[in-house]
């Protein structure tokens, strides 16, 4: 049975007891953590993940999410669970290239701190963010987009979506859909429109600071973009894929499609929470999705 | 119409406390009637999707999704206990749910 690697974004809530888990295999995540502290940004060693005293700072969370998910990656590939694909959503494409040995972990920190310094740049002094839809499907949420500024930039399954633009349209037009009759329509805790094509200074930007400060390699196992499923496994390819995550939109159903096709029914999610398990769930095929908190599960069987 | 008698309250409820055990890892006695979906058990709009996915299927229902929004726009479901009564109400009375809010 080949297995697949899948890396979430950003994770807003933990359930708690991830390190805990996670040490079950091994101490590397508080390594891991200090180790970022010192490259780039000291506050990080004071995370605390029943708190998630990060909760509301969006660059940390960023960073401590992918800390975690390398961390678990790493734990993954020592216990002999060797991916044949793998694909990051969103923010999570960091940690992919990290796994998949295409940028060094120091490298993965420093780009996901320029690219959101950049996107804040990009955006200057306006309000932006992003909120989730559930219930919906893409017309009706297409028929409510009254400001140009927002766009649906996450397909995430039938009937679930994100959104980002202007704060103030945001929040009418989750106001909106919920009279319309979504089951769920919440603003994300994000100040940054992630995905959208107001961001294309931003993605310029990083386009040449990837080429003159980060040395991609060409990754040892190949990627799925998530943004049109296409298969990353060139050095051009990857930095091309992480230019355009920060200004196109992305469709994980698309992309875990593509990697169905491709014969993969074992996925582990790569990070803290449970958040692609929960979105893969409605997809239709035989496949199973493993989250940290399924992984011992996972570990137990001998195929 | 569906008519709703003790069997099907039953499975409803068997299921619902089921599909929470699974998902959020917990003992199925730790649930209770009273136990609260986003607080207590940590559940989220996601599995509400699937659970009225799993109704629909179960039931063979014809269910437009919006009427479920906006019926718990007005019916807001905080508790298992509701949830259950909730699907209940979904299962006896289908699309025309939306019409109980107003007699």
């Amino acid at each position: 049975m080949e297995t697949a690697f899948i890396f979430p974004a950003f994770v807003p809530e933990y359930l708690g007891n991830e390190p805990e888990l996670l040490s079950n295999y091994s101490e590397i995540f508080p390594k891991r953590l200090h180790e970022a502290a010192e490259i780039i940004d000291s506050g990080l060693a004071d995370f605390d993940i029943v708190t998630n005293n990060f909760g509301t700072d969006e660059l940390r969370s960023q960073l401590i999410s992918y800390i975690f998910s390398c961390s678990l990656s790493d734990v993954l590939i020592q216990q002999g669970q060797i991916p044949k694909l793998g694909a990051g959503y969103s923010m999570g494409l960091y940690a992919a290239l990290y796994s998949s040995g295409s940028i060094t972990f120091e490298s993965g920190l420093h780009i996901i701190s320029q690219a959101y310094h950049q996107m804040k740049m990009a955006i200057g002094d306006g309000a932006y963010g992003m909120g989730s839809i559930i219930g919906l499907n893409h017309q009706e949420i297409k028929d409510l987009l009254h400001d140009p500024s927002l766009k649906i930039v996450n397909h995430n399954g039938r009937v679930s979506y994100l959104i980002s633009g202007k704060k103030e349209s945001l929040l009418h037009l989750l106001k909106d859909a919920q009279t319309e009759g979504a089951l769920s329509a919440t603003p994300l805790y994000v100040s940054l429109p992630y995905h959208h094509h107001m961001l294309r200074t931003a993605a310029e930007s990083m386009e040449r600071i990837l080429c003159e400060q980060h040395g991609i390699q060409t990754p040892n196992y190949p990627l799925v973009s998530c943004i049109d499923g296409r298969i990353l496994d060139q050095k051009a390819d990857i930095i091309k894929e992480i230019v355009r995550n920060i200004d196109h939109p992305i469709n994980w159903q698309h992309c875990f499609q593509h990697m169905l096709d491709r014969g993969h029914t074992r996925f582990i999610e790569c990070g803290a929470g449970k958040s692609l398990y929960n979105i893969c769930r409605f997809f239709p095929g035989n496949f199973k999705v493993y989250p940290l908190n399924r992984l011992h599960k996972l570990l137990q069987t001998k195929d | 119409m569906g008519i709703v008698n003790d069997t099907i309250r039953e499975d409803v409820k068997r299921t619902v406390y089921e599909f929470f055990a699974e998902e959020c890892e917990i003992d199925i006695e730790e649930i209770h009637e009273e136990s609260t979906i986003i607080e207590d058990l940590g559940g989220d709009s996601l599995m509400f999707l699937a659970l009225i996915e799993i109704f629909t299927k179960k039931y063979n229902q014809n269910i437009d999704l919006k009427t479920i929004g906006k019926f718990s726009v007005k019916n807001p479901v905080r508790t298992i206990g509701e949830l259950v009564e909730m699907q209940l109400l979904i299962i006896e009375h289908g699309n025309q749910i939306i019409d109980l809010q107003n007699n």
